[in-house]
């Protein structure tokens, strides 16, 4: 038991004294050559930005289409629905009193 | 060597110069830090390269409150995460096939190199420690990797996993719990 302890300790601290890794010859070059530094001047467009736009055109057009729809159903059923909600006539019956 | 102020505006501005001056500077910190935690050089070597791409990419963000080393810390630590991430689900495949094996222990991958800066008589446990620590919820394989292979102080790995220092004391501590934990069961089925 006292044996398993002293080597999981001693695994704990296998890492005491690590060095640095050198970095390896070359990688800077392939690094910089891979990297290459843009400065701040980002392109206007970019794919993201495109994409943002055109999710946001849709959501916009698709919304004025249904309001249209909407707006063009109520125009036709609006006269009728309130005159049924409140029990309206929409027909002419008025009968003019006759005096007979 | 720390790059101050005029650097930075250099670099910003896309000066080929600071670029290099920056990649001389903090190089070996980044490879050294992605190798800390993928172990395999060729990837180390492919992590710092986009750990240097995100870096110039993202420098007009950077907002000067943490140190330029730190932040470096930062973006090579959430890479190699990610990067340990991709290969932990590219191997789930092999986890749901061992889900139904009829040995349950915590086994370790045993990685078949190890870092470099590693004492000679220390190879072989440092190796069974480094499959240990990839055992680790990130947080604490941050924590103990940034401590242990980088030799960063606990306020630094603080400031690089952006949380208190009181915060990385109780990652520390779990972290060497955990630790103990699956390298006691390692051993128990090395045994057998």
């Amino acid at each position: 038991m006292k044996a398993e302890e002293d080597r999981i300790e001693k695994t704990l601290h296998s890492l005491d004294g690590i060095q640095r890794a050198a970095m390896p010859e070359g990688l800077s070059d392939k690094t910089l050559s891979q990297a290459r530094p843009q400065g701040t001047s980002r392109p206007l467009l970019s794919l993201p930005r495109l994409a943002v736009a055109a999710s946001v055109l849709l959501c916009i057009l698709n919304g004025a289409l249904l309001a249209s729809e909407w707006s063009a159903a109520s125009d036709e059923q609006g006269v009728d629905t309130f005159a049924a909600t409140y029990n309206f006539e929409t027909e002419d019956t008025y009968e003019p009193f006759s005096a007979e | 060597m720390k790059i101050g102020q005029p650097d930075i505006a250099a670099l910003r501005a896309g000066d080929q110069q600071a670029s290099r001056a920056l990649v001389t500077a903090y190089g070996q910190q980044v490879y050294n830090t992605c190798l800390g935690f993928v172990q395999q050089a060729q990837d180390a070597e492919d992590l710092t390269q986009e750990v240097f791409a995100e870096v110039f990419e993202r420098l007009a963000d950077f907002r000067e409150e943490a140190s330029l080393s730190t932040w470096m810390y930062r973006i090579a630590v959430n890479a190699s995460l990610g990067f340990l991430r991709k290969k932990k689900a590219k191997k789930r495949f092999a986890f749901m096939s061992s889900l139904f094996d009829s040995n349950k222990g915590e086994t370790l991958d045993i990685p078949d190199a190890v870092h470099p800066g590693v004492l000679a008589e220390n190879r072989e446990r440092a190796q069974v420690l480094f499959a240990a620590i990839a055992k680790l919820p990130e947080q604490q394989q941050a924590a103990f990797t940034l401590h242990k292979v980088e030799g960063l102080p606990y306020q630094e790995v603080a400031d690089v996993l952006e949380t208190s220092l009181s915060a990385v004391e109780s990652l520390m501590h779990r972290a060497h719990k955990n630790l103990r934990k699956l390298l006691r069961d390692y051993y128990e089925q090395d045994k057998d």
